[in-house]
């Protein structure tokens, strides 16, 4: 079921119906439906793998809460050895949360990663002489496995943690696994945010659905309008890169910047305001990344949910580790108190950049694509002073607009760089790429004619231009703290109305350029 | 605005954007559902979709027919104007592209329940037992709901909220549209078949032409199931067999022609099986392995037979004296002769031998005869007299365009070593010394007269400026009277001489001027030779039938227009294909080759070229 589909809508619109008119106690099993319905829709065996993630994950939460339990019985039984019965409880659930841990990624490097790596095997034997070809195996990759393993292992770490108590009903915790919205784009929620929204039956709220549904047509509007039609030019200047000139090359990575910031936070939003059709707020996924004003900012702003839980579950862990801090110590010791506090927080901004590259796929490109944010942002943590005394030299700070807008501009600079490496198929074309854009940059074939070989027309390029001014519009003024939501709703009801026909009408076209379409010399071919 | 109106707001915008859109759909109306309220233009909502647009507009016009042809694609080649020569029904052809037997069922069903059926022809080919029960994908290829007795609201809902793109293409094509067919409206409504003017035209007799400009149309790919749907393609048969006697409708079950490149596709055990199955439920004619089966030009691509095979199909049935067919063409089937017939066509296969249904016809192309040639529209007579003496020794036997078209359309023979002579303008040279030579050597020729310039023996029409003369009526008669030189057209008057013209328009050729409307073009042309064809008969007692287009220029709507009007013949001046008139193909007579000869071609060179 695509989710720009008249029948993703009307399945949306009869879910709504039927959760508001089920009494609240009830009202969860309506998500529970809905989810189970919209998965089996997209594979049944897909829904086999999802059901063994969240059966391992609830019966590994309920052992850690068990465990945990335990030990707190035990403590109170034998109040003398209590470090010892700590440290065996700590132990036991550590083993228990390292298992599930291990059965949830490999789950998903099964299916995301297994075929590039076996190939890379196959490759690297071949080049020892081994003729030996491993794969591929093909498997189908699960709608939302990245988002539902990432959900469920950060749900164990809190059980684990203590921070939450386990879901005691099978059936409530399958929601929090599947709740259908978060299936197609994320964001990866908490269980402690979502779980109670889902349960408590929310009451109708019109405020709250006009809400939610001028966010998701906002968002389909930024997919339909600006992602998808610059799809082509991107996939043309990516795939044919030797054509190109560096010029070129440059643009079309920047392109790709607009197009997956339009389609991810176009998708975001509207599973968001699915969501909120129902009264469930998902977690925050962007906050108008290229305005930020440095790499630290915009990792902040982008795929935030990705990002805050990487910072919980990976990189406070690992930075107040024990061999971070012998290893900070170490470092204090012989370069100075500098260096001994920088060591850790840059070695783990590092290796979870790594992760986030991962995350993307596959490949030495994406791990290339985590590097280079990774280094970026210890760069610029060693370097910080420095910046900082040139800075006030100059007598720049951040209430200089020039200045602000150079830091965003130099920020998007470095993201459009990073992105050769997340869209290209390879990390020696990426490199190619780059290398092309230095050598054979070739200011002037950037003219009219180029932008029309990319396979769009004069006309799509202009609908794009419209389209992402107004997006450019509307982030910029909230960027200005400018409250236009509030804005559209007091303004006067026939602005209101032409606005949201307006957008109707739009939101039509795009149900329409979904559906069905053969363009009548295509139907009739030949007599 | 609270929340509350807002969603009112927000249910309003929608019902308006969807009743919009409806509005757009039932008023533009590209698939015919709702009646073409505005544009009436079927041609076009049946390109989009037949199932929906056929039945649609037989809902409206079903009156005017009480007989039916139902078959898919190649079905279309049995013309609906043609079965009524035969049989006393009016015919309109309800085939579908792409559909199998159990829409044939379906619309049978429909058209037998709710109209008028006197007749009904059930046209069958191989891939009728190929597939069954296609599913359909959308809009262009879904049965109407009046057939597939669905929920008819619904079907209409369906189509006035579908996509609207299909409106606005139907719109945009309003402005592209033109007299002859398009890709977006390829029939004729008023009897159901394609419109195949323009198809029509092109060029078969040579196949290397034809397969250059359709690369690939007999190619098949292999087909290892082989024919999975005999019994179900058999027992549709059967329902509509039952429905026809239910109804009183006479059923006429004919297995069309197949090509050798569809035929081989299939194992013999598999065909038997098929035909054999069929013949157990329906007696029917069997065209589908006949000697036309081995020879492309019979047909437009591998899975459809040319009309002019539909009409060779038709004429066999209903025993048609007049028009062409080889012997061994077509079988009446039952099921107590069916396995002999079997027997005998696996057999001994009805392949002929190509030199017993075509030949190829040099055309040489002269003008002028002077003493003194000065151009290359000029010879002289002994070169000419050289040039036929050649000609007669080496065996050549000149033949009239008469003859080239009996041999097409009725299969009479024609002599060996066939070579047919031209003079283009009709100078009065040809009658005074070339119709000399031609009785000597007992040679035939024709001359391409221009009709306003015959009589014009010093200046051009009424002009002073002097021309070299022309032959009168009385001379044409005299020439045609020895049965050696005819008198066909070079058009009446478009081969106008622009230096001597006084008018704004200056036709040269047949082609359009420059601007000018399509309507007023063919407006011109068919006015241009039927006013020649009048005054030939006036003159000479019957009309022409052959055309030699001014200059050689000419295009496929020319065609049309000159084959339209009931002119069997067109040459030209090109020399890139060879004339290879096929027994029962038309187009073979279509576009002729001629070889210029000037005063520069010796003898030699001569021989080459009609050798």
């Amino acid at each position: 079921m695509s989710i720009n589909s008249a029948g993703f809508l009307l399945f949306l619109a009869l879910a709504a119906a039927a959760y508001y008119l089920l009494p609240k106690p009830r009202r969860w099993l309506v998500l529970l439906g809905a989810s189970a319905f919209f998965y089996l829709s997209y594979s049944p065996a897909a829904a086999v793998y999802l059901l063994l993630t969240v059966a391992v994950t609830y019966a590994a939460a309920h052992i850690l809460d068990t465990l945990r339990r335990q030990e707190r019985a035990a403590l109170e039984e034998h109040r003398d050895d209590r470090s010892l019965i700590k440290k065996r409880g700590k132990r036991r659930r550590r083993i228990v949360l390292g298992a599930a841990l291990v059965v949830n990624f490999a789950t998903l490097a099964l299916f995301k990663y297994l075929d590039a790596w076996l190939g890379t095997a196959s490759r690297l034997l071949g080049l020892f002489g081994v003729e030996q070809s491993f794969g591929p195996l093909g498997l189908l990759l699960p709608l939302g496995i990245s988002f539902y393993i990432f959900q469920t292992s950060g749900y164990l770490i809190d059980v684990y943690r203590g921070r939450v108590k386990p879901e005691g009903n099978f059936l409530r915790y399958t929601l929090f696994t599947c709740w259908f919205p978060q299936m197609i784009q994320g964001p990866i929620n908490r269980f402690d945010k979502l779980q109670p929204q889902l349960l408590r039956g929310n009451d109708f709220d019109p405020e709250k659905i006009r809400a939610a549904i001028q966010l998701m047509i906002w968002g389909v509007l930024k997919k339909a309008f600006i992602a998808d039609p610059l799809a082509p030019a991107v996939a043309e200047l990516f795939d044919n890169f030797t054509q190109y000139s560096g010029a070129s090359l440059l643009l079309g990575s920047a392109l790709y910047c607009v197009q997956l910031y339009a389609d991810f936070s176009g998708g975001t939003d509207l599973v968001r305001g699915a969501s909120a059709l129902f009264g469930v707020e998902m977690a925050e996924n962007f906050n108008r990344p290229y305005f930020a004003r440095s790499m630290d900012e915009f990792w902040r702003r982008w795929h935030m949910s990705l990002g805050e839980w990487m910072k919980d579950y990976l990189f406070y862990p690992l930075a107040l580790s024990g061999p971070m801090n012998r290893l900070g110590k170490r470092l204090r010791t012989r370069f100075g108190p500098r260096a001994g506090k920088l060591a850790a927080p840059c070695l783990s901004t590092v290796v979870v950049f790594l992760m986030v590259g991962l995350w993307q796929g596959p490949g030495f490109s994406n791990i290339a694509y985590g590097l280079w944010n990774g280094g970026l942002m210890s760069l610029a943590m060693i370097f910080s002073p420095f910046f900082t005394r040139i800075n006030e030299r100059l007598g720049l700070d951040e209430k200089n607009l020039p200045f602000r807008v150079f830091q965003s501009l130099r920020v998007c600079s470095l993201v459009v760089i990073g992105r050769y490496f997340s869209r290209a198929t390879s990390f020696m074309q990426a490199l190619r790429m780059l290398k092309r854009t230095v050598l054979h940059f070739g200011w002037s074939s950037l003219g009219a004619e180029t932008f029309l070989s990319f396979g769009l027309a004069g006309t799509d390029w202009l609908r794009i231009g419209v389209a992402a001014g107004v997006l450019l519009a509307v982030e910029l003024l909230l960027e200005k703290g400018v409250p236009l939501r509030k804005r559209l709703d007091d303004s006067p009801e026939w602005v209101q109305f032409s606005l949201l026909f307006a957008a109707v009408l739009l939101l039509t076209a795009c149900v329409y350029l979904n559906t069905d379409y053969t363009a009548i010399m295509y139907v009739y071919e030949n007599v | 605005m609270s929340g509350k109106k807002w969603l009112l707001m927000l249910a309003g915008s929608v019902l308006l954007a969807l009743a919009l859109c409806a509005g757009v759909n039932v008023l533009a109306d590209p698939f015919g559902v709702f009646g073409d309220p505005i544009f009436n233009w079927y041609s076009y909502n049946e390109t989009n979709n037949p199932r929906v647009a056929k039945l649609a507009w037989l809902e409206e016009h079903h009156g005017e027919y009480d007989s039916y042809i139902i078959g898919s694609s190649s079905a279309a080649s049995l013309e609906a104007r043609t079965m009524e020569k035969y049989v006393d029904g009016r015919f309109y052809n309800l085939f579908v592209y792409g559909s199998d037997t159990r829409d044939y069922r379906d619309l049978a069903a429909y058209v037998l329940e709710h109209y008028e059926v006197k007749h009904l022809v059930l046209n069958l080919g191989i891939n009728e037992a190929n597939v069954y029960a296609d599913e359909p994908e959308g809009m262009t290829d879904r049965m109407h709901a009046l057939a597939t007795g669905e929920n008819l609201p619904l079907f209409y809902l369906g189509y006035a909220l579908g996509n609207p793109q299909y409106a606005v293409d139907k719109l945009a094509a309003l402005g592209q549209d033109t007299e002859l067919p398009q890709v977006f409206d390829v029939f004729d409504v008023s009897s159901g078949c394609y419109d195949k003017r323009l198809r029509n035209v092109e060029k078969v007799g040579d196949p290397a032409i034809y397969d250059a400009e359709n690369p690939g149309a007999f190619y098949m790919e292999p087909d290892p199931d082989g024919l999975p749907y005999i019994e179900e393609c058999v027992q549709t048969v059967a329902e509509i067999r039952d429905l026809c006697r239910e109804r009183g409708a006479q059923l006429l079950v004919i297995c069309s022609p197949v090509s050798e490149a569809q035929w081989d596709l299939y194992s013999e055990e598999t065909l038997r099986a098929y035909k054999t199955a069929l013949a157990r439920e329906v007696d029917y004619w069997d065209f589908s392995c006949t000697p036309v089966t081995y020879d492309t030009r019979y047909f437009y691509d591998a899975t459809h037979f040319r009309t002019t095979t539909g009409d060779m199909v038709l004429a066999e049935i209903f025993d048609d004296e007049t028009v062409y067919r080889p012997s061994q063409f077509g079988t009446h089937v039952t099921e107590e002769n069916c396995q002999a017939w079997l027997d005998e066509l696996f057999a001994y296969p009805p392949r002929l031998p190509e030199s017993a249904y075509t030949v190829e016809v040099p055309i040489l192309m002269y003008h002028h005869l002077t003493e003194k040639p000065a151009q290359d529209t000029e010879l002289s007579p002994s070169l000419f007299a050289s040039h036929m003496e050649a000609l007669a020794r080496a065996g050549y036997a000149a033949v009239s365009f008469q003859e080239m078209i009996a041999y097409v359309q009725r299969g009479e023979p024609l002599p060996a070593n066939p070579v047919c002579i031209t003079m283009d303008d009709g100078y009065l040279s040809n009658y005074e010394l070339a119709l000399p030579i031609l009785e000597k050597q007992g040679m035939k020729a024709t001359v391409f007269a221009i009709g306003s310039s015959v009589g014009h023996t010093a200046y051009y029409k009424d002009t002073d400026h002097p021309i070299t003369p022309h032959f009168s009526w009385d001379q044409a008669r005299a020439m045609t009277a020895s049965g050696l030189l005819d008198v066909q057209s070079h058009t009446y008057d478009l081969h106008q001489w622009a230096p001597y013209e006084t008018g704004e328009e200056v036709r040269t050729s047949v082609l359009p001027l420059e601007g000018e409307s399509e309507t007023a073009w063919a407006a011109a042309v068919e006015e241009d030779l039927a006013y020649y064809d009048r005054l030939r008969r006036q003159e000479l007692g019957d009309g022409f039938c052959a055309l030699a287009y001014p200059g050689g220029y000419y295009d496929p709507a020319s065609e049309v227009l000159i084959h339209q009007a009931g002119i069997p013949v067109t040459v030209t001046t090109r020399t890139d294909s060879r004339n290879v008139l096929v027994k029962g193909v038309p187009q073979s007579l279509y576009a002729l080759s001629r070889w210029n000869v000037t005063e520069r071609t010796s003898v030699e060179e001569l021989l080459q070229i009609v050798e």
